[in-house]
């Protein structure tokens, strides 16, 4: 049981520290983010691309292995694979070789298509509607989207970040489901184990080579 | 996707239908504090042993021992049984149809649906929310202090300890004085842990497998998940982002 004395209280309350109080005023405070432009080149990129890999992994006439094949051709097509693989690294990534780099990529690749096709049957011909579009920068763009219909019961909120590459083509970098970025907590996960690690990329790899394996039976 | 909250929820008995709670809404990825990391690997370590041990065998043997419409029937009444912390949270962040909408959802259910056995409210288009002192705060700008996994509670921040300590004092279950008191509070703890625990066993599987570090993994899910939850259906805090390179490792709140 949390018993709360005065010390205690007073404690808490200098370690959260209160927002301004323009902050508070300025409630929701959400708003302050609010931003009018849209791109619909973007979002349409999202919205045929998602529904795209929607379609697949719900089409109930594919065996596994024909779903596998097609979703790993798909995933080159909708994200920039490579620009992922150096941000997972995050502070790491300039000080391991690049000898050793390809090693990773190689291995985050198989380690990602293990984790990802373990939900390839979750799908039941669920489909996206895109509900707006932020600009972040130029050809950084947050699409916000809804996927609804299959097992959904309520449309379920996932946002994409896309980016334009130099081939003038849109990739996605990163989805946020429940508030969650994708990217960003890999990148977490994986820094804190380099962290644990002194920086030793071979751990890693060991490590995603071994969980690539416990990963393949399933449940 | 459901992976996306199970490490919200994991291995926090009590503490997961706070985090169970946070629903789907954008926010900024991010980082808090962690400056009692050493001692809160310590306690995951701990709630890991005491699930592997006692929690998650209890769940499995209550789900075989009791049908699903039944554990149904148990969770709806557990979340009526939360309405009033929800109401009183709802008026507090001056948010009137919500407010309104639990208030219904407790009169009826606790009447036409047999003391919250059934959600007819639900059923009549008023569905269920979530809120809890922690989000209050946080929806009135206090912030979320350093990272804090709690025994048997789980993933937790400064704030959203206080919000806890604040929910379980108002809630009535806390003050309810009758014969029997002591173990009908019990059960109803002990239910609600066992259904969230249940609910998100698959997940909770997934992550512990494929993180290669969970602790790290399932911090950097609670609390983007947790300020998604506070944020509702803010639109994407995109001034919050980096730039995508791997240098832009996001800095803590």
């Amino acid at each position: 049981m949390i018993r709360v004395t005065p010390s205690a209280l007073a404690l808490t309350i200098a370690l959260i520290g209160f927002a301004p109080a323009s902050q508070v005023l300025a409630q929701p405070a959400q708003a302050q983010n609010l931003r009018i432009e849209r791109d619909s080149a973007a979002e349409a990129f999202v919205l045929s691309e998602a529904n795209k890999v929607l379609a697949v992994l719900g089409d109930r006439s594919l065996s596994i292995e024909a779903k596998k094949k097609t979703f790993r051709a798909l995933v080159d097509e909708v994200a920039d694979v490579p620009k992922i693989t150096g941000y997972v690294l995050g502070k790491y990534r300039r000080s391991i070789s690049d000898a050793d780099f390809r090693e990773f990529s190689v291995t985050f690749r198989e380690y990602a298509n293990s984790v990802y096709e373990n939900r390839l049957n979750d799908y039941k011909g669920e489909t996206l509607k895109v509900t707006g579009s932020t600009i972040r920068k130029p050809g950084d763009v947050i699409v916000t989207t809804e996927v609804v219909g299959g097992k959904t019961r309520e449309p379920i909120k996932v946002v994409w970040r896309v980016l334009k590459g130099d081939d003038a083509r849109w990739r996605a970098v990163d989805v946020q489901v429940q508030g969650v970025w994708l990217a960003v907590t890999q990148q977490q996960d994986f820094v804190s184990t380099l962290d644990n690690a002194h920086g030793d990329i071979h751990v890693l790899i060991a490590q995603l080579k071994g969980e690539r394996k416990a990963a393949a039976p399933s449940r | 996707m459901r992976l996306i909250i199970a490490a919200a929820a994991i291995l926090g008995l009590f503490g997961t239908e706070q985090a169970a709670a946070a629903t789907a809404g954008a926010s900024a990825p991010g980082l808090i504090a962690d400056p009692l990391e050493g001692w809160n690997r310590g306690v995951y370590g701990f709630n890991n042993g005491l699930d592997r041990a006692v929690v998650r065998p209890l769940a499995m043997t209550y789900r075989r021992t009791l049908p699903t419409p039944a554990r149904d029937g148990v969770r709806n009444v557990l979340t009526n049984l939360g309405a009033p912390v929800v109401f009183v949270n709802d008026v507090l962040q001056v948010r009137p149809t919500p407010a309104a909408n639990t208030a219904f959802r407790f009169a009826v259910n606790t009447t036409v649906g047999v003391l919250g056995v059934f959600d007819v409210a639900s059923s009549m288009g008023v569905p269920k929310h979530k809120a809890d002192f922690g989000q209050t705060l946080g929806r009135y700008g206090v912030g979320p202090g350093p990272y804090v996994f709690l025994p048997f509670l789980g993933p937790s921040s400064v704030r959203d300890t206080v919000g806890f300590v604040v929910n379980t004092a108002i809630d009535p279950v806390t003050f309810a004085r009758f014969d029997g008191a002591v173990p009908a509070k019990v059960t109803v703890i002990t239910l609600n842990a066992l259904d969230v625990r249940i609910t998100f066993d698959r997940d909770i599987k997934d992550l512990q497998r494929t993180a290669t570090d969970p602790y790290a993994a399932t911090r950097s899910i609670w609390i983007q998940n947790r300020e998604a939850f506070i944020s509702g259906d803010a639109p994407p805090k995109v001034d919050d982002l980096s730039d995508f390179t791997p240098d832009a490792t996001p800095k803590p709140h």
